[in-house]
C-alpha cells in the first residue's frame, strides 16, 4: 500500500528538478550564515567545528562508505594533523599554510603506511589494527614532552593570513573551513563517479571477484586509506589553528568512535550522509545538555538502533526508499525494462 | 631475579584476565561466526554485580560469582534474542553486528554509571594475604584468577569438542542451513552461545574486582586487550585465547618494568599490531583475511 | 523525498543558527536543595533568591564551566555545588554592588573542545561578567585565549603548574598547584629523614605535573619513577619496579578513581614503608576502596573531607561545611566544592572592590588582592601574579580518619 502510494506521487517530477537548486541553496545558504548570524562568535565556532568534523568525516567516509573499510582510529590522523601543523607553526616557524600543508602530506605517509599491510585483513581485524595505532599515536602524543609537548600541549598556534589578512576571528576562519569542506565533498564526488571510485565500490563488494577482474587490492584501498588520511590531517590542522592549543586529550579512541558514528547515523557512501551525521551528532551534544547524564544512553542506543534498522544511515535509507520507488515505477512501466536506477548512479547531489 | 620472576606472575595474572575475556570473545565467534564487541562491558557488568550481591547485600563470594554467572548469562541470551537474531534475519554481517554491538558497549557503559555511580566500587577478596616463597611475593586473589582461567579453557574446550551441546553449536556455525535440516534449534543455539561467552567475561569480572575494583571504565580497555588476546591466539581457538592473553599480560608487564611505564598500553598494541600485521591467523592458525 | 529532507535540514540549520536562546546555557544542576542556578540569557528574569538587592537591578552573571558528566564528573559537580553555595550565600547578603547574582553552567565532558564552546557559549550567549572555570588544566589552557580576549575574568581550579605561566592575562588560580603540593611534601620528608624518595604517577596532566613538580624540589631525589594509564587498573609491572629500588617511601599522585587501586596494590605487592601524596587522598572513595590500607598514608593538601563537619579543625572550613550539608544534603564528594567556593569568593570581593563588573577594572582589582581570606588560607595575587596560594598543608590517616600531620 504504502508502495502504491509512493508510486502515485510522482516522486522523480520533484526530485530531480531539486537537485540542483537544493545543492546550490544549501551553499549559496553556507556562504550566508556568517552574516546570518552576525557577531555571535558562539554559534560561528560551532559551524567551524562541524566543519573541520564535516571533513574528517568525509575522508573516513571515503574509507569506509567506498572501500568497506572499517577504522576506529582515524582519531589519530586528525591528531597527526594537528600536531605537525602546530609543531611546524609554532616551533619551527613556518607559515601556517605550509604547516598545514606539511600536515596533509605527514597524513598521507602515515596512512599510506599503515594501509599497505593491513589492507587484506577483514573488517574486525583491521579495525583492531586501527584501535591498536590510534592507543599508539596518542601515547606518542602524550609521552613526547620535549617534541610535542606531552600533556601540556601545545599552545599560542598562529592563526592564518591570506596576504596580509589575518583569519583570527571565528567568521573569517569559517570561509577558510567552508572552502576546504567544499573543496573536499567535490572531490569525493568526483571520485564517486570516477572509474577508480568504482574500483573501489567493486572491490567493497566482493574483493575476490574484483580481484578476478584485475582490480588491484592492494593499491586501490592504500590509495583509499592515503586519502581518507589526508582528509583528517587537514580537518586536524584546520582544528589546531582554530582553537589555537592542542593537547592528547583531543585525539582519543572516543574521538575515533564518534567520527565512526557520525559516518553511520548520517548514511556511508552518500555525499550528504556525512553533513547529516556530523550535523545532527554535534548539535546533539551541544542542545542535549539537559539531559547530561543520559547523553551516552542515548548515544549508545542511537547507534544500534541506526545500525540495526537504518543500516544506511538517514540519508542512505532516504537513497533507498526513493531508488526503490523508481525501480518499481520501472517495472510497473510493463514495457520489460532492465534499466533500473541503482544506488550508485543516483547523484545525490 | 625475584623481581623478574614476580613480574612474570603479575603478568600472567593480568594476561589470565584478558585470556578470558579473549576466550569469550572466540567462543561467541567460533559458535556463531559473529563478534560481540561488548565482551569487555560483560566483565565490568559482573564485576559490579559482584560488588552488589558482596556489599549491598552481604552474600558469599561462591555466590556472587554465582549469580553473576545467571545475570550475566541472561543479559547476554537477551541482547542475542532480542538485537542479533533479527538483524541476522534480515540479512546482516558480521560487520553490521559488530558496529550495531559497538553501540551496546557504549550503551552498558553508561548505564552502569547510572546506576552505580562513576566512583570505583571496592569488593573485598576471596581469599586474603599473600602467599611467600622465599623472596617471591604473590597475593592470593591472583592464584584463583590464572586457576580460574585455565579451568575454563579446559572446560570450554571439552565441551565444545565432547559434548552434544557442544556440538550443535559448532554445527550451526559451520552450517546453519544443515543444522535446521537435522533439527537444530539453531537460534536458540546462538542465543545459548551468546550467553555463555557472556557469563565467562562476566565470572572473570567477579574474580578480579577485589584487585581492579568496579568501575564503568573497565570494559574498555579490558575489551580491546581481550580481543587482542583472542586474535594474537588465534581468533575462534579456545586455547589461542589463553596463550594470546598470557603473552600479552607478560609483554606489557614486563615493557612496563624495564622499558618504560608510560609506553605500557603501547606494548600490548604494539604486540597485537605485529600479528595482525606479520601472522593474522594467530598462534594456532585462524581464518584471518577476506 | 529527498528535497523535503533537503528542506527540513537547512531548516534545522537555519533554526540553530538563528539561535533558540531557551536551550543555550543552563543544565540543571543535580543537588538536593535549592539551587540559584537560573536559565541565564535573558536580562529581564531576575535571581531566583533575592532578598536584600533590588529587583529590577541588572544582576551579575557568573558562568561556570566543568565536567559535569564523564569519568570526572563526581569532582565537577562538587565543583559546581561550591560556586552555586557562595552564589547562594551573595544573595542572601545582599549580592555584588548591591546586584543579584546569576550563575550559568556548562558542562565540558572533560574534552578541550567542549570547553572552549562553553567559554564561547557563556560570553557571547549569557553575557557573563566572570567566570569560575573547570577543573582540567589543558582546558583552562585552552579557554584562557578566549577570556583575554573577552577581557572576562576566569578563576580556575586546575592544579597543573603550566597554565600559569602561559602569560593569560585574564586567569588565576583559586587554588595551589603541584609544585605547592610538592613543597610540603618536601617537608614531611626532611622531617622523617626520608631521602629516597620513587614516584608513582598518573599518566596524564594531572599526575605528570605533579611528578614533574616532585622532581624540580630541591633536596628531593627521586631515585624511581614509575607511571600508569589512568584507564588501567593493574599496577604490579610498576610497582615491583618501583620495589626493587631501594627506597625510604612512596610518593603517589593520582587521582580517585586510581589512588584506591593503588594504595591496595602497594600493600598486596608488600611494600610496608611509608606512602605519601596530594589532593587525590582527599576523596572518600579512596577510603572505601582501600580502607584500611590508607592508615599512615600522609598527603599534602589545603584541605580534606572530614568524617563530619564538626570534625575539622578549622572555623571557616566547619561553617562553609555546615551550609553545604544543609544545602545539598551530604558532604562534597571532592574537594573541588572548596576550590570553587574561594573563587566566586574571589571574583565577589574583587568587583566589590573595583566598584564595578567590567573586566579590566576586576582584572585589576584582582591583581591587587593581598590578604584575602578564603577555605584555602590567605589569598595573595599582589605578589603571586596568577598563583594566589602558594603553599600547602600536610595531613595524615590514622586508621581512615584524617588528622593533620604531626598531631
Amino acid at each position: 500500500m504504502r508502495r502504491l502510494a509512493l508510486e502515485k506521487l510522482n516522486l522523480e517530477r520533484w526530485v530531480e528538478p531539486a537537485r540542483r537548486p537544493v545543492r546550490y541553496g544549501t551553499l549559496a545558504l553556507a556562504l550566508l550564515l556568517p552574516a546570518i548570524l552576525a557577531g555571535n562568535n558562539y554559534f560561528i565556532l560551532v559551524l567551524c567545528l562541524i566543519g573541520i568534523y564535516l571533513l574528517v568525516v568525509t575522508g573516513l567516509d571515503i574509507l569506509y562508505g567506498f572501500s568497506g573499510q572499517v577504522s576506529l582510529g582515524h582519531a589519530a590522523f586528525f591528531g597527526i594533523g594537528a600536531y605537525v601543523s602546530a609543531m611546524a607553526s609554532t616551533d619551527l616557524g613556518i607559515s601556517v599554510w605550509l604547516s598545514m600543508v606539511l600536515a596533509v602530506i605527514a597524513g598521507v605517509i602515515v596512512g599510506a603506511i599503515l594501509a599497505w599491510p593491513s589492507v587484506k585483513l577483514v573488517h574486525h581485524f583491521l579495525a583492531l589494527v586501527t584501535i591498536g595505532f590510534g592507543e599508539i599515536v596518542r601515547l606518542l602524543f602524550l609521552n613526547s614532552r620535549e617534541v610535542t609537548g606531552g600533556f601540556e600541549g601545545i599552545g599560542n598556534i598562529p592563526a592564518p593570513s591570506v596576504g596580509g589578512f589575518e583569519l583570527d576571528s571565528y567568521s573569517r576562519y569559517y570561509y577558510l573551513v567552508l572552502v576546504f569542506v567544499v573543496a573536499g565533498m567535490v572531490v569525493k564526488r568526483n571520485l564517486r563517479n570516477s572509474t577508480w571510485g568504482r574500483k573501489l565500490v567493486a572491490v567493497r563488494e566482493n574483493a575476490t571477484a574484483a580481484e578476478a577482474f584485475g582490480i588491484p587490492l592492494l593499491s586501490t584501498r592504500t590509495i583509499a586509506f592515503a586519502i581518507s588520511a589526508a582528509y583528517g590531517a587537514l580537518g586536524g590542522a584546520l582544528y589546531a589553528h582554530l582553537i589555537s592549543y592542542i593537547s592528547p586529550g583531543s585525539f582519543t579512541f572516543n574521538h575515533s568512535t564518534l567520527f565512526l558514528t557520525m559516518v553511520l547515523i548520517g548514511g556511508y557512501g552518500t555525499v550528504w550522509g556525512p553533513i547529516v551525521g556530523v550535523t545532527t551528532l554535534t548539535l546533539l551534544t551541544e542542545y542535549g545538555q539537559r539531559f547530561e547524564q543520559y547523553q551516552g544512553v542515548f548515544f549508545g542506543l542511537a547507534i544500534i538502533i541506526v545500525v540495526a534498522a537504518m543500516p544506511r544511515g538517514i540519508v542512505g535509507s532516504l537513497e533507498d526508499i526513493y531508488a526503490d520507488h523508481l525501480r518499481q515505477k520501472s517495472h510497473r512501466g510493463g514495457r520489460g525494462a532492465t534499466v533500473v536506477a541503482t544506488t550508485e548512479e543516483v547523484d545525490d547531489g | 631475579m625475584e623481581a623478574f620472576v614476580r613480574l612474570v606472575i603479575a603478568g600472567l595474572m593480568a594476561g589470565s584476565v584478558y585470556a578470558l575475556v579473549g576466550l569469550s570473545f572466540s567462543f561467541v565467534y567460533k559458535g556463531t561466526n559473529l563478534i560481540n564487541w561488548a565482551q569487555g562491558e560483560w566483565f565490568m557488568l559482573g564485576g559490579f554485580v559482584g560488588f552488589t550481591v558482596l556489599e549491598v547485600f552481604h552474600f558469599p563470594f561462591w555466590s556472587a560469582i554465582v549469580i553473576a554467572a545467571i545475570v550475566i548469562f541472561l543479559a547476554g541470551f537477551g541482547v542475542y534474542r532480542l538485537l542479533v537474531h533479527r538483524m541476522v534475519q534480515r540479512g546482516a554481517k558480521l560487520l553490521d553486528v559488530l558496529l550495531a554491538t559497538i553501540g551496546l558497549s557504549i550503551l552498558l557503559q553508561n548505564v552502569a554509571m547510572l546506576i552505580w555511580g562513576t566512583s570505583v566500587r571496592s569488593v573485598p577478596p576471596l581469599l586474603k594475604g599473600t602467599l611467600s616463597l622465599g623472596a617471591i611475593i604473590v597475593p592470593r586473589q591472583y592464584m584463583i584468577i590464572f586457576f580460574t582461567t585455565v579451568v575454563a579453557v579446559a572446560l570450554l574446550y571439552t565441551f565444545m569438542q565432547r559434548t552434544d551441546f557442544g556440538t550443535a553449536m559448532r554445527a550451526a556455525a559451520d552450517n546453519p542451513y544443515a543444522a535446521r535440516v537435522v533439527g537444530i534449534p539453531e537460534h536458540l543455539v546462538n542465543a545459548t552461545t551468546w550467553g555463555i561467552g557472556a557469563a565467562i567475561a562476566g565470572i572473570a569480572g567477579v574474580m578480579v574486582a577485589p584487585i581492579f575494583g568496579a568501575y564503568f571504565f573497565l570494559g574498555l580497555t579490558v575489551g580491546i586487550k581481550g580481543f587482542a588476546a583472542a586474535v594474537v591466539g588465534g581468533f575462534g581457538r579456545p586455547y589461542g585465547a589463553l596463550a594470546g592473553g598470557l603473552i600479552l599480560g607478560v609483554v606489557e608487564t614486563l615493557g612496563a618494568a624495564y622499558i618504560s611505564s608510560a609506553w605500557k598500553d603501547g606494548f600490548a598494541m604494539a604486540v597485537l599490531v605485529l600479528f595482525l600485521l606479520l601472522r593474522p591467523h594467530g598462534l594456532f592458525r585462524a581464518e584471518a583475511f577476506d | 523525498m529527498k528535497r523535503i529532507m533537503m528542506l527540513v535540514l537547512a531548516s534545522l540549520l537555519l533554526l540553530t543558527a538563528c539561535g533558540d536562546s531557551e536551550d543555550s546555557s543552563t543544565t540543571e544542576a543535580v543537588s538536593d536543595g535549592e539551587t540559584t542556578t537560573t536559565q541565564g540569557t535573558d536580562t529581564t528574569a531576575p535571581a531566583t533568591e533575592t532578598t536584600a538587592p533590588e529587583a529590577e537591578a541588572e544582576p551579575v552573571v557568573f558562568g561556570f564551566f566543568g565536567p559535569l558528566t564523564g569519568p570526572t564528573a563526581q569532582a565537577g559537580n562538587a565543583l559546581l555545588h561550591g560556586a552555586e553555595l557562595r552564589v547562594k550565600e551573595l544573595n542572601e547578603s545582599g549580592g555584588i554592588l548591591g546586584r543579584p547574582v546569576e550563575l550559568v553552567t556548562c558542562d565540558d565532558k572533560s574534552e578541550p573542545e567542549d570547553g572552549v564552546t562553553c567559554v564561547q557559549r557563556l560570553i557571547d550567549q549569557d553575557g557573563v561578567d566572570a567566570i569560575v572555570g573547570t577543573l582540567h588544566s589543558p582546558i583552562i589552557s585552552a579557554t584562557a585565549p578566549i577570556v583575554g580576549e573577552n577581557e572576562v575574568p576566569m578563576v580556575g581550579a586546575g592544579t597543573g603548574v603550566a597554565w600559569c605561566n602561559e602569560g593569560h592575562e585574564y586567569v588565576w588560580r583559586e587554588t595551589a598547584n603541584s609544585d605547592a603540593n610538592a613543597a610540603a611534601i618536601k617537608q614531611a620528608l626532611q622531617e622523617s629523614d626520608w631521602s629516597n624518595l620513587g614516584v608513582l604517577y598518573q599518566n596524564d596532566d594531572y599526575g605528570a605535573s605533579g611528578a614533574e613538580s616532585l622532581e624540580a624540589i630541591e633536596g628531593i631525589e627521586v631515585v624511581a619513577s614509575e607511571t600508569y594509564n589512568p584507564a588501567d587498573r593493574d599496577y604490579s609491572g610498576q610497582i615491583i619496579k618501583l620495589l626493587g629500588a631501594d627506597l625510604d617511601v612512596i610518593a603517589v599522585w593520582g587521582l580517585g578513581d586510581t589512588l584506591g587501586p593503588v594504595t591496595n596494590q602497594l600493600r598486596q605487592q608488600g611494600w610496608d614503608g611509608p606512602i605519601i601524596g596530594a589532593e587525590g587522598y582527599t576523596l572518600p572513595e579512596v577510603v572505601e576502596v582501600a580502607g584500611e590500607n590508607v592508615d599512615g598514608v600522609i598527603f599534602a593538601s589545603l584541605y580534606y573531607i572530614p568524617e563530619e563537619a564538626a570534625a575539622y579543625p578549622e572555623e571557616n572550613v566547619r561553617a562553609f561545611l555546615e551550609s553545604y550539608v544543609a544545602e545539598f544534603g551530604e558532604l562534597p564528594a571532592s574537594d573541588n566544592a572548596y576550590r570553587a567556593y574561594d573563587g566566586a569568593t574571589i571574583l565577589a570581593y574583587a568587583m566589590e572592590q573595583a566598584g564595578s563588573v567590567d573586566g579590566s577594572a576586576v582584572k585589576d582589582a584582582i591583581n591587587a588582592i593581598s590578604g584575602l581570606e578564603g577555605l584555602a588560607g590567605t589569598f595573595d595575587y599582589a605578589t603571586g601574579g596568577c598563583e594566589g596560594i602558594q603553599t600547602s598543608k600536610l595531613w595524615e590517616y590514622e586508621g581512615t580518619s584524617v588528622t593533620p600531620y604531626g598531631q
